[in-house]
């Protein structure tokens, strides 16, 4: 029998089988018009959730946009009047998030939310298209206009992903969206290819543009003045950023990945994902009731399969595990809430590229991984392991091959070990 | 063109470590895989100079290498351990008859002693029976309940200092990602240690293989000719595990580092203050460790001897249920007999 069985068991016993889904052939819409509505008793109860009674539109409604106030409320993350950057991805949860503040904003002064929020769709849909001009990209930018252009309550921005150090000349208000645009970011695109062509594999182009994003966020935030910057993460995205994160060895931050508020950014802005604790069902069916339109979306290295990169893996296992065992994707997601962050004291002892807590300081896993590297290359001819020991423990210090990384994470080295420009991280 | 060993030795390689992507000729890698867990072994602070040390064999290759290992790098840094080999026999026919064959090859092979327990003589039950009784779904919990209790009541039979496992890192990162999906935070936080417990009452375990890689493990075995038993465990593990494994597989054809970072990952995790944490202490039926009352060994006995195997499978407050109800029973079956003797 397995020697490791012996872990296997919980404290309450021998709960751990994975609790497959029971599947209903009922469809989560039925056109059923004459059940009554659980809550409110009137008939045309159409929209099922999987954990909740019949209900009709406007209860289930009620229901969802709650979870995003209570999200909001309960920890009274947002002072009244806060400006609010609203980061658009053109995802499904990023229309619904659009939408929700929309409504939240137009109610009556006793319901309303006070912000001000400006949206920005950070147009990373630009990396795929080769060449200044596509029609499918020109298509493309005119659907998130028109989709902007239905909540004309906000000011809705348009900021390419490229490599720049200032993002005011590049943020143009997407209802006077200049003819020049897509030339400009034509301009700058060909610098962030290169810089991603530096690396070679997908898993850290993914997990560099993932930072990048973040610091980019950073300063469009501080360009219009917004202290808080919303994400539309649901439970299963942050479930899948949770593993993500433990498989990049950025365990020391991951708590700060699923959070509500996530405090890595410079000059004091946070990061807020109110809806957290929405799931994929959940958004699915407000898409339907307030019939939005669902745009494209594409992310970097999606589209290279399964297993071009770690990232990528993660998530088609998340995406399995929602189709056979949804309930184990709830238990990593509030795993993820149980985690603690490190960030308590903010301090200079940050990584310079990803803004985490270093975590390199002690590590005997680290030193192991630094003295197999050099062990490796000295084989037989291995004379004092105190002394292999001893330069292991420098590269762990982050004195390595006479480059300073002191104030790099583990992670982020794994991106400059897989990088030929060695400047990389200090964009 | 033949491949040079990436040490410049002048040797052809003959293999590409799985770690670190080299190209290293056989000597070199012998050389290089000792010298890491000789490392691990000083930069943790295993063991003390004239300690007893338990290597818990299974015949399995994680101990059958971590057996030969350590004699040899007990010899060559003249550690001054004493090591005995410790085996649990858990009554599996056709399984365990044959690994503890190899456990006995090892024996002689290393010129150490050995120490079979068995499941019979411990509990009075072998898992073919127990299997027999409940069927094969839950088995791996009794015999990972029993095994864990076995290896702390055979060392301390044998007075050893510590016990010393054959956990390689991929059993380590695997169980990171397991107890992630299964929300077991008391687990997740304790599961990257090299060394657990130690306290007053209980004798430390330690991984010296903590860092070591399963297909390195094997390459070793393989070229060092080391003999050991190849048969997985003949009953499925638990799901989570499952999943967890073949993930893992995955990442780490995409980028085998994986398994390290996820190691570093889970010993870089915090809990908030909320999280429960299970305290430790020592069963009041067999005085052994353990963070319930009774321990889990004793709760599963109890469920065979009672004819409830189920016992102990499920929340202990569903437990309770069940033998309040069997000794309703009882009473009620009693009392018929009574009313039956009174005629
Ligand atoms: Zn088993
Ligand atoms: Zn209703
Ligand atoms: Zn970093
Ligand atoms: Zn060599
Ligand atoms: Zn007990």
């Amino acid at each position: 029998m397995c020697s490791i069985g012996e872990d296997d068991f919980g404290d309450e016993g021998g709960v751990h089988s994975m609790i497959p889904d029971v599947k209903t052939s009922q469809p989560q819409l039925s056109i059923d018009n004459d059940i009554l509505c659980n809550k409110c008793k009137q008939p045309g109860a159409t929209y099922k959730l999987a954990f909740r009674e019949p209900e009709c539109k406007e209860c289930f409604l009620n229901y969802v946009r709650h979870k995003f106030r209570a999200a909001l409320g309960s920890s009274k993350v947002l002072p009244k009047n806060a400006n609010v950057l609203l980061v658009f991805d053109c995802s499904a949860q990023s229309l619904v998030l659009l939408d929700m503040l929309h409504h939240a904003q137009t109610q009556n002064t006793f319901k309303r939310l006070h912000c001000n929020a400006t949206v920005l769709y950070i147009d990373d849909y630009q990396m795929h298209i080769d060449g200044e001009c596509s029609p499918e990209y020109e298509k493309h930018l005119k659907d998130v206009q028109s989709t902007c252009s239905t909540y004309e309550h906000f000011d809705c921005y348009i900021l390419p992903l490229v490599k720049t150090d200032t993002v005011n000349d590049l943020i143009f208000n997407l209802k006077y969206l200049p003819e020049e645009y897509s030339a400009n970011v034509d301009k700058h695109k060909s610098q962030f290819k290169e810089l991603l062509n530096c690396m070679r594999s997908l898993t850290s182009k993914q997990d560099f543009i993932k930072h990048y994003r973040s610091k980019v966020i950073g300063l469009a935030a501080k360009h219009f003045q917004c202290q808080f910057a919303f994400k539309a993460d649901i439970s299963s995205d942050l479930a899948s950023d949770l593993l993500a994160a433990i498989a990049l060895g950025r365990g020391g931050s991951a708590a700060l990945d699923v959070a509500l508020v996530d405090n890595r950014l410079d000059d004091d802005i946070k990061i807020v994902r109110p809806l957290k604790d929405l799931t994929e069902e959940e958004i699915n069916l407000y898409v339907i009731a307030q019939n939005l339109k669902l745009l494209e979306q594409r992310s970097y290295g999606s589209d290279f399969g399964p297993s071009a990169s770690l990232q990528n893996l993660t998530k088609a296992f998340v995406e399995d595990l929602q189709q056979n065992y949804s309930s184990t994707v709830s238990t990593v997601f509030r795993t993820g809430s149980k985690i603690a962050s490190q960030m308590d004291e903010k301090s200079e002892l940050c990584c310079v590229f990803c803004k985490s807590v270093l975590d390199y300081k002690d590590s005997n896993t680290l030193l192991a991984i630094e003295f197999s590297r050099i062990v490796s290359e000295c084989g037989i001819k291995t004379e004092d392991i105190s002394e292999l020991s001893m330069e292991a423990h420098k590269h762990v210090e982050g004195d390595i091959e006479g480059r300073d990384l002191t104030k790099v994470c583990h992670a982020c080295r794994n991106i400059y070990a897989d990088s030929s420009n060695k400047d990389i991280l200090l964009l | 063109m033949p491949i040079l060993c990436k040490s410049n030795c002048g040797n052809k390689a003959v293999l590409k470590r799985p770690k670190t992507a080299d190209a290293l000729c056989k000597e070199c890698f012998f050389a290089a895989f000792e010298a890491e867990i000789h490392h691990t072994i000083t930069s943790s602070k295993l063991f003390r100079h004239g300690e007893k040390v338990a290597v818990a064999a299974s015949g399995g290759k994680d101990s059958t290498v971590l057996a030969h290992v350590l004699k040899l790098l007990n010899e060559r840094h003249n550690y001054g351990l004493e090591l005995v080999l410790l085996s649990i026999d858990e009554g599996i026919t056709g399984y365990r008859d044959d690994s503890l064959e190899t456990v006995k090859k090892n024996r002689d092979d290393y010129e150490m002693s050995l120490k079979i327990l068995s499941y019979e003589e411990l509990y009075g039950w072998t898992m073919d029976r127990i299997v027999a009784q409940i069927g094969r779904s839950n088995n791996c919990t009794f015999c990972g309940v029993f095994r864990r209790q076995a290896l702390d009541r055979g060392a301390k039979l044998l007075g050893v200092d510590s016990i010393a496992t054959g956990h390689n890192a991929d059993d380590i990162a695997e169980t990171v990602i397991m107890n992630i999906l299964r929300g077991d935070t008391a687990r997740l936080s304790r599961c990257t240690d090299i060394k657990t417990g130690g306290s007053e009452d209980s004798i430390p375990r330690v991984k010296p293989l903590k860092y070591t890689y399963e297909k390195e493990i094997v390459m070793y075995a393989h070229y060092k000719k080391l003999v050991y038993f190849s048969t997985e465990c003949v009953f499925a593990p638990n799901a989570y595990r499952g999943h967890a494994r073949a993930f893992l597989k995955d990442l780490e054809k995409v980028r085998p580092s994986v398994i390290m970072d996820i190691i570093h990952s889970g010993e870089q995790l915090r809990f908030k203050d909320t999280v429960k944490k299970p305290t430790r202490g020592i069963c009041e039926r067999c005085g052994f460790v353990s963070s319930q009352q009774p321990c889990k060994a004793c709760v599963l006995l109890e469920g065979l001897n009672r004819g409830l195997p189920k016992l102990g499978i499920g929340k202990k407050s569903k437990g309770d249920r069940m033998i309040a109800n069997q000794e309703k029973e009882m009473a009620l079956r009693d009392k018929a007999n009574l009313v039956k003797n009174d005629f």
